[in-house]
């Protein structure tokens, strides 16, 4: 796999790291991060980035495409690579818009699938209010454990939370053309 | 200071440098000075146990053996001098004790109250924000504020305030504080935990209090 | 720690968990699948992400302190006391 990408605060800054990522110039893309020898670890050595798939649980300011080179190990919802650059801002995200439209098709999504009645609709109802205000991140998480608790089976709520976060990361991907 | 710059620290003392522990004087004496008011209360006790300190240092030398940082190893010998001071006035508590006692006791990091109850659908969120910290405009907000910092420090039971005096404001890593002081590793965390919630719990409540709307 | 002992939830940590775990988050302590819990709560929790601010400041407050040295008695007398100190226990040593 060589492309991911990355979810940064709007100067370019991992969220927990506060590390800055060389900024692509021009048309070249950033300049390499690369962790040194040893073996890559979650949380630990390595540059964490995200599949399409793990889109929805990393929601930032900005979403960037990053190119990702040498060996890597998957995390939870993550990938960890050895060497990774910023290759474009993928700007429909932010100033496209497509951050408010993916909170209210979330909500959307969710109501479709949690029954006016249920007790779970309280959840809804919060996410409605987050994705009115622009707080994405707080609305997609609302609807989807909202749908986790209206749906789930006996095997508990994850899987069908973990369902619905599949279906918003696969929203965005469709979205942005990923 | 490195392991090598430590080695020749002590060659100069031990060559009674003068100007080698005028510059060594120079550089711990706050942390000296704030170490010491931890365990003893008294400015004048406490300089008296930074005297002492001092001077069980130097005739300590020969034992130091660089297994530790210097650094390390002064700050760990002041904590010593204050509790045998503390012993000499017999007020001292066992180290053991005062590990139990403030690693157990009761009370959250945040009063239950700050959070959804078990009826609500948010059980266990926030109610209400936490407001930032302002960053104060005036010389005289800064003054104020770092007076209540230091007080909410000097209000902590005697470990948690030497475990914040170490780690945050003297800037050691919790091991170097473990060794100074003796304590095992989780306990110093709890210890620190503890020590944190509450000075930040005081410093909310000075920033934030009369600015409500 | 202490406080709430929630059933632990697959899904999310709760507000009132996280806040006990702040300081094994911050000195690197935490499980690889706990730190990621944790930084996953905080993407979708702006309170936390302001408790974990305040924390944060309160260290920062608190390094502020370390080089200013508390009041204390007459620094020239405290200098000439020590260097007199020394330089007794240096011919002591002798």
């Amino acid at each position: 796999m060589t492309v991911a990408y990355k979810f940064l605060t709007r100067d370019a800054t991992g969220p927990f790291s506060g590390s800055a990522w060389p900024l692509p110039t021009g048309a070249e893309p950033g300049a390499w991060i690369h962790a040194d020898a040893g073996a890559l670890e979650l949380c630990g050595r390595g540059a964490h980035v995200c599949r399409p798939a793990d889109l929805a649980y990393w929601l930032h300011d900005d979403l960037w495409e990053v190119e990702v080179d040498g060996d890597q190990i998957t995390g939870i919802d993550c990938l960890i690579v050895r060497r990774a650059r910023l290759v474009r801002r993928l700007d429909g995200w932010h100033k496209g818009g497509a951050a408010g439209r993916f909170g209210e098709a979330c909500v959307a999504h969710a109501l479709a699938l949690v029954p006016a009645a249920a007790p779970a609709r309280a959840y809804l109802d919060d996410a409605t209010e987050a994705a009115r205000y622009g707080y994405v991140a707080v609305a997609a998480f609302a609807a989807a454990l909202s749908v986790a608790k209206a749906t789930a089976t006996g095997e508990g709520e994850e899987p069908a939370y973990r369902a619905e976060r599949a279906w918003q990361s696969a929203w965005i991907a469709r979205e942005l053309a990923l | 200071m490195t392991g090598r710059e430590d080695a020749e620290t002590v060659a100069a003392l031990r060559r009674g440098d003068e100007a080698t522990f005028a510059a060594l004087v120079r550089r711990h004496q706050p942390a000296f000075q704030r170490i010491a008011r931890v365990w003893v209360h008294d400015a004048g006790a406490a300089a008296e146990v930074v005297q002492d300190a001092w001077l069980a240092a130097l005739e300590g030398l020969e034992r130091f053996e660089e297994r530790s940082s210097l650094r390390t190893w002064l700050y760990g010998i002041v904590v010593n001098t204050a509790r045998a001071h503390g012993r000499a006035a017999r007020r001292l508590v066992p180290m053991s004790a005062l590990v139990a006692d403030e690693t157990g006791e009761a009370g959250p990091a945040v009063e239950a109250e700050r959070f959804q109850p078990e009826s609500h659908h948010w059980a266990g969120h926030w109610i209400d924000m936490p407001a930032p910290f302002p960053a104060p405009d005036r010389a005289l907000e800064r003054q104020e504020l770092r007076a209540a910092l230091e007080a909410a420090i000097a209000a902590l039971p005697v470990l948690q305030q030497q475990v914040i005096v170490l780690c945050d404001v003297e800037g050691l890593t919790g091991e170097e504080a473990c060794n100074i002081l003796g304590v095992a590793s989780t306990n110093q965390r709890v210890l620190l935990h503890r020590a944190r919630s509450k000075v930040r719990a005081v410093l909310e409540r000075h920033l934030t209090e009369g600015k409500q709307p | 720690m202490t406080g709430r002992q929630p059933t632990p939830n697959p899904i999310e940590l709760v507000c009132q968990e996280l806040v006990e775990l702040v300081t094994e988050y911050l000195s690197g302590g935490l499980s690889p699948a706990d730190r990621v819990r944790f930084e996953k709560h905080l993407l979708t929790c702006p309170p936390c992400t302001q408790y974990l601010a305040q924390i944060q400041s309160t260290r920062a407050l608190a390094a502020e302190l370390g080089p200013v040295a508390p009041s204390a008695p007459n620094g020239d007398d405290v200098d000439l006391k020590l260097a007199d100190l020394f330089r007794r226990w240096h011919h002591k040593a002798d």
